[in-house]
């Protein structure tokens, strides 16, 4: 019998006004001096002063606001961040921003928790295999999430090697998840699609992964169940406050559920790639190319279970058990076909400029940095090509 | 719409065959060197804390500091300091609880009164009144699964002084890890097997139907239902041990999802049974689930419906007319009570446990103040319950 493993131990906590919520949540985690971490949009939209004004009400103190990080997470905003934690002797780290300012949050956070000083010191003598101490780490995405937030990874780009240097330890796990509808008011249609579509990609991984299990498929059933209602209404009435809640949500179950199963070694690596190269969002990417990798695995029963999240009890009962599975991806490329109707949604790589001629590059980038050898070449530049 | 929710689940979760070997790798891993084990005579009877010791000692960095087996079947504040006394005594500095229910729950109170640094239980009574200020690795393993008791967020104490119960329900009574390990439910004779199954299809209905439910618990009750449906016919049958091992993930699912939503009605009936009349939880769960369902099923004719195919599948729910559906849901799960509970001489009504008439309005005065009907569908009155006793007797 294969051992299962469950975790994830993410303090979900969703709402209007939710971040009000956090001077509660914290002192129940015996927490008193708090750092603030963000990216310039988030200081500039005052999405920082909603969670002060928040803590002041509470004995809970900002003891420095971080306010350093640029559209990329560097090595040295993570150095910089730990070594301010340590010197004012905080006890948590609140990351509030896009990707960035939460990837250099967690960076920090395996620095504190290692007790080093450098990223590079990881490449020498790696990770400590069991470190004790750890600083808490709350995350508030002022988008709709990447599902990043959910996962035990660290991404920070090194400066002085210009590369990107990954740090994979359930160390660099979100301790708390908020997600604040207040921080996603300005949210246009075209983002709010993309990241539902994103959600559902990383969902129906969940369904789909070889070593998946049932708390994964509960995240992505939740996650499911909400695009499927509510992606276009948040598309049409992205000022709704409810609408958005429930895309976050569903953008927050579905990381959960992803951050439980194995990273795909196909789609991620090479979204990372390309958003890398053409400064494109990681998520859009993600979601374009997951569109045509779907169509073309071998489609199991677990694939038709994902059905009854997607359609009513009463339409799933109508579809015979071996039929399910091809109605799901009927299902998941009529949504996107759908969104891209009705917004302008960037559905092909060629919106970030990826031309015909790049496809060789990216796929031996791909070939370099990954050693799995069921992804060939030549797979990978099929993909690509269908997703031009 | 509500406005906010939160959802949470603390513990990692190891599950597997033999997964009981992976303890010492854990519990170096969260920074337990000097193991206490808390268990009871049973569980030590059956050969489990040897097995356990074993796997321990192998572990060079591993010492056991000391065994504590004298866990009561009620955990009173005069125990716990006993067992409190004990941990200090032996230097450990790790929690490892192996048992049933009586064991997990005095595992978790000597945890949180060693995370908080403090000796009075007392003042942990009621939700999240406990915050944690001391790391101290904590695992347990359950041998038997019907509560999930190795991830809620509840522990039961009585107050001998005052005769009064403490109930704490906090985040911070939970385990870093649990492990589920089917071989030790070999042991588990097959009534309590089956009065588990019970347990969990009655937890993993409830919180189906809380008003605390969101669409996440949900889905989490509809895994652990998918699970039951799946798996509980194999164990029934053939006593199979993947299947054994899938209803031990079930239940861990449903109690991630209570401790989320509460329970109810049943729920609350079955405790005041249990304090009042002595039953046991899952006995008092087969004899009022079917009156408490049928009280329900008006305001929950929807959610039966999609229960029922959770439970069944897609066939009988398409068979179905959408009036028939919440009928159907109802039978169905009654019968499997009442199968099992045949199988295993277990009797349904409460007559037959030495219940009478006269005791009912204490029990439904218990019963009406327990928290977990703040989350049941319906508001009941004292004579509504009165009323589901009288079904039930």
């Amino acid at each position: 019998m294969k051992e299962r493993i469950f975790e994830n131990t993410i303090k979900l906590m969703v709402g209007d006004g939710i971040v009000n919520s956090l001077p509660y949540t914290l002192t129940q985690k015996n927490c008193e001096k708090v750092m603030i971490v963000c990216d310039e949009p988030a200081y500039r939209l005052g999405y920082v002063d909603l969670v002060k004004n928040a803590l002041s009400s509470s004995p809970i103190e900002v003891k420095y606001i971080y306010k350093g990080v640029g559209d990329i997470a560097l090595d040295t905003d993570a150095e910089d961040i730990a070594r301010n934690y340590k010197y004012f002797k905080c006890d948590c780290i609140i990351a509030i921003g896009k990707k960035s300012a939460i990837m250099a949050a967690k960076g920090a956070k395996v620095l504190i928790t290692e007790d080093v000083r450098y990223v590079s010191s990881f490449k020498s003598k790696g990770l400590t295999e069991y470190p004790t101490d750890n600083a808490l780490l709350v995350c508030v995405p002022i988008n709709f999430g990447t599902g990043f937030e959910a996962m035990s990874v660290a991404r920070l780009y090194e400066k002085s090697h210009s590369s990107i240097y990954e740090i994979t330890t359930r160390y660099a796990a979100t301790d708390i998840l908020c997600l604040d509808t207040k921080m996603t008011d300005i949210t246009p249609p075209k983002a709010i699609a993309t990241y539902g579509l994103f959600a559902l990609s990383l969902a129906i991984e969940c369904f789909i992964d070889d070593d998946t299990n049932m708390i994964a498929k509960a995240y992505a059933d939740s996650a499911i169940g909400i695009i499927y209602r509510y992606l276009n209404k948040c598309i049409f009435k992205n000022a709704n406050n409810e609408y958005r809640q429930k895309i976050m949500e569903a953008v927050g179950f579905a990381g959960c559920g992803y951050a439980i199963i194995n990273r795909n070694e196909l789609l991620s690596p090479l979204s990372d790639i390309i958003s890398d190269k053409y400064l494109a969002n990681f998520a859009n990417i993600y979601a374009i190319l997951f569109r045509q990798y779907v169509k073309n695995i071998e489609l199991g029963r677990a694939f038709g279970y994902a059905l009854n999240s997607m359609v009513e009890p009463n339409d799933f009962a109508l579809y015979a058990k071996e039929s399910r599975a091809q109605k799901t991806l009927a299902q998941i490329e009529n949504l996107f076909k759908n969104i891209e109707d009705c917004v302008d949604f960037n559905a092909h790589l060629a919106d970030f400029g990826v031309n015909e001629e790049d496809l060789e590059s990216i796929a031996d980038a791909y070939e370099r940095g990954n050693e799995n050898k069921e992804y060939t070449k030549d797979k990978v530049l099929e993909l690509l090509r269908a997703c031009l | 719409m509500r406005d906010f929710f939160e959802f949470s689940n603390n513990v990692k979760i190891i599950a597997g065959e033999n997964s009981l070997e992976r303890l010492p790798d854990l519990l170096i891993n969260y920074g337990g060197y000097r193991v206490f084990i808390v268990s009871d005579d049973v569980i030590k009877k059956c050969g489990h804390i040897d097995a356990l010791s074993k796997i321990l000692k192998a572990r060079e960095e591993i010492t056991i500091g000391g065994t504590y087996l004298n866990i009561p079947s009620t955990l009173t504040v005069q125990d716990l300091d006993k067992l409190y006394i004990a941990y200090r005594k032996s230097g450990a500095d790790a929690i490892v609880g192996i048992g049933g229910t009586r064991v997990m729950n005095a595992a978790k109170a000597l945890a949180l009164l060693c995370s908080t640094k403090s000796k009075d239980i007392k003042k942990f009574n009621g939700i999240d009144a406990a915050v944690q200020t001391v790391h101290i690795p904590f695992c347990l393993i359950p041998s038997t699964f019907g509560a999930g008791n190795e991830v809620s967020k509840d522990v039961f104490v009585i107050d001998e002084q005052n005769e009064s119960p403490i109930e704490i329900v906090s985040s911070s009574v939970q385990p870093h890890f649990a492990i589920l390990d089917p071989n030790i439910l070999k042991t588990l004779p097959e009534k309590e097997l089956y009065m588990s199954l019970i347990d969990v299809m009655a937890y993993s209905i409830a919180s189906y139907l809380s008003k605390r439910a969101n669409i996440l618990t949900k889905s989490f009750s509809k895994m652990a239902m998918f699970l039951i449906k799946d798996n509980f016919q194999n164990v029934l049958q053939k006593k199979d041990i993947n299947a054994i091992c899938n209803l031990q993930i079930a239940a861990s699912i449903a109690a991630i999802t209570y401790s989320n939503t509460f329970t109810g009605v049943a729920h609350a009936l079955a405790a005041a049974l249990a304090t009042k009349c002595h039953m046991h939880r899952a006995e008092a769960i087969c004899a009022v689930l079917e009156p408490v369902m049928i009280s329900l099923q008006d305001i929950c004719k929807s959610q039966y419906a999609e229960m029922l195919l959770y439970y069944r599948g897609s066939q009988d729910y398409a068979n179905s007319t959408e009036d028939e559906r919440s009928e159907a849901f109802i039978k169905i799960i009654t019968n499997i009570v009442k199968h099992l509970a045949k199988a295993h001489n277990v009797q349904t009504s409460l007559s037959e446990y030495g219940v009478t008439e006269a005791d009912f309005d204490g029990i439904a005065e218990l019963a009406i103040n327990d928290m977990e009907m703040l989350t049941t569908p319906k508001k009941y009155t004292k004579e509504e319950i009165i009323e589901i006793l009288r079904q039930a007797l």
